[in-house]
């Protein structure tokens, strides 16, 4: 179905695909509040744990990538309990702590060939099936957060302890949605693993998560679409970048990250920049300013409509 | 006995760049991505008046001032915008990162991509024997500046008028701004100030290593979070301590027990500290956190 496409541009879009997968895991951990650094680790979990399966006990490529999330979810699980003690900035650099403290165990072990990687991982992914995974996460995802699970999260985000006091339980929400994070992490891990057929330890380092962090926290913590939107976007015009050479690159999406969070400093789909900006459009004649927004306001608005 | 003083030397330049980090959380409550970048700043512009023949010291001082006005200027330009909007902790992370990309493709553009060897021949590298035992004279250096930088930081906060403003301004932004204080003034001032040390360790680690690249200091980003964490964010004593038992902590563990898990063991030490006791060392309980 995707042999139209060059092979070049199909591997770029499975590896977009994989990524959204690792952008959604750090949204859903970010919805609950939490701004979690450790989706490389657990990716690094995932895709060690089908390689080492295939490559070394001649398992089924399908049965490890079907075990490898369980693998990362169960290591975060273990995690969980001291890590979700902590909250905001501290909660962060917990996660970094533990990713890092993953990828140097693996890249000082045996069985994972230590700093070298392992490589000849059977390609088994085909589009169609990255295509298939993602839609049924986004999907799971749509379905959450019309759920029970959903609207307590939303009632967390918006006041712990009244969200509590209501009965929410907060601890296990937390749990749960990390824990499952976890394992999203670990199955793009795990297809990544299996898509370009070469892992190294390298790959999961803490520069690998920066761009992903971009995507989810310019994308904003409510609906979904916006950080899947907006990695999509973003990635897109990173590739289209490509041809000036990684030094214009980093400096043109250096720019655009301080440009897009000036205007939203909660991201796209912050519900108040949204207002305003659907407020503005109601309010196209100058002479009806009935939102009774200064301005300045205004101007920000017009500046960034033009710029996103 | 070498290596007690082997730690001591590598704490030392931990300890000046986790300063420069927790200055800027405790009072902003801004984690800084861009750190490293303010260090490879400054070490630039120290090799480039070298290079056109300045002696060491006035060289050291143009580093050390091209940082901290370029740290200001990225508080006053782009911070500022985001204080308006009252940005969250994790709108400032996106910024900081936005920033450190823009400092390393600009430093990349002018090295082309290329490591330099930095001109540290005025510089004090030899080593000097104290009891038989070598001390590398740099290391010294690094260890008595971080100390002088720890004594008289403290006393500025804790002493005198503007000091206080910044605490003010810590404590409470709108309570200090009613009472008078210009809060732009103070952000400023720590962002100047945090510039200038990630300048002075950028050089010293520059010079002991003897070479320079737009990435070079990229690793030591998580040791600032580390040796911040390990002191108390936010805490200027917690973060020299932090950093002088984070080197010893290296440097032993190399010895001890095995040198490939030696940063294992140090990020290892965060998730303890954090989960034991969460305000690290030498920090003060924060309500929020728990």
């Amino acid at each position: 179905m995707f042999s139209l496409l060059s092979p070049v541009h199909q591997f770029t879009l499975d590896i977009t695909l994989i990524t959204t997968l690792l952008v959604v895991s750090v949204h859903m951990t970010f919805r609950a509040g939490l701004f979690s650094m450790a989706p490389m680790g657990f990716a690094a979990i995932g895709g060690y744990t089908t390689a080492v399966l295939v490559t070394k006990y001649d398992w089924n490529p399908l049965a490890s990538i079907a075990l490898a999330p369980f693998g990362a979810a169960l290591v975060a699980a273990v995690f969980a309990v001291p890590v979700l003690r902590l909250r905001g900035i501290y909660f962060a650099l917990g996660t970094v702590a533990l990713a890092q403290v993953i990828v140097i165990l693996i890249s000082n072990m045996d069985i994972t060939n230590g700093v070298f990687g392992i490589s000849r991982i059977p390609n088994v992914i085909e589009t169609w099936h990255l295509i298939l995974l993602v839609v049924v996460v986004l999907v799971f995802l749509q379905l959450e957060s019309r759920s029970y699970f959903g609207r307590a999260l939303a009632a967390l985000r918006l006041d712990e302890r009244t969200a509590e006091g209501l009965g929410v339980n907060v601890r296990w929400l937390r749990f749960t949605t990390f824990v499952t994070a976890a394992g999203i992490a670990g199955l793009a891990g795990a297809l990544e693993a299996h898509r370009t057929t070469v892992i190294s330890p390298g790959q999961y380092a803490f520069v690998t998560l920066v761009p992903i962090i971009t995507y989810a926290l310019v994308g904003g913590n409510g609906h979904w679409l916006g950080p899947v939107l907006t990695a999509w976007v973003l990635i897109v015009a990173r590739q289209q970048m490509h041809f000036l050479g990684t030094t214009w690159e980093h400096l043109i999406y250096g720019s655009l990250l301080v440009l897009l969070m000036v205007f939203a400093p909660s991201g796209l789909t912050d519900p108040k920049l949204l207002r305003r900006v659907r407020r503005r459009k109601r309010t196209t004649l100058p002479s009806v300013d009935r939102s009774g927004t200064k301005g300045q306001d205004m101007a920000e608005v017009g500046a960034a409509g033009g710029a996103s | 006995m070498q290596q007690f003083i082997n730690g001591l030397a590598l704490g030392s330049s931990y300890a000046l760049i986790g300063v420069g980090v927790t200055l800027v959380w405790g009072v902003l409550h801004i984690l800084t991505f861009a750190h490293a970048q303010m260090m490879t700043i400054g070490a630039f512009a120290t090799m480039i008046s070298i290079n056109s023949g300045l002696h060491m010291l006035p060289a050291v001082g143009i580093g050390v001032l091209a940082a901290a006005l370029a740290s200001a200027l990225v508080d006053v330009g782009i911070f500022s915008q985001l204080r308006k909007r009252n940005a969250d902790v994790y709108a400032f992370v996106v910024v900081t990162i936005g920033v450190a990309m823009i400092i390393e493709a600009l430093t990349r553009l002018r090295t082309r991509s290329q490591t330099l060897p930095f001109p540290r021949r005025e510089f004090p590298v030899q080593p000097l024997e104290v009891l038989g035992r070598n001390v590398p004279r740099l290391s010294i250096v690094m260890l008595v500046v971080s100390l002088i930088v720890m004594v008289a930081l403290t006393y500025w906060l804790q002493r005198t008028k503007s000091g206080f403003a910044v605490r003010a301004v810590a404590y409470s932004r709108e309570t200090a701004e009613l009472l008078g204080i210009n809060s732009r003034v103070v952000f400023a001032t720590c962002f100047f100030i945090s510039g200038g040390l990630a300048a002075l360790s950028g050089i010293f680690i520059a010079a002991s290593s003897g070479q320079i690249s737009h990435s070079s200091n990229d690793p030591l980003l998580l040791v600032a979070f580390a040796v911040i964490v390990l002191g108390g964010m936010g805490s200027i004593k917690g973060a020299i301590v932090g950093g002088l038992l984070l080197g010893m902590v290296n440097v032993y563990a190399t010895i001890y027990i095995s040198p490939i898990f030696r940063e294992a063991i140090a990020m290892l030490a965060i998730l303890l500290v954090l989960v034991l006791r969460p305000s690290g060392l030498f920090g003060e309980k924060e309500t929020v956190r728990v």
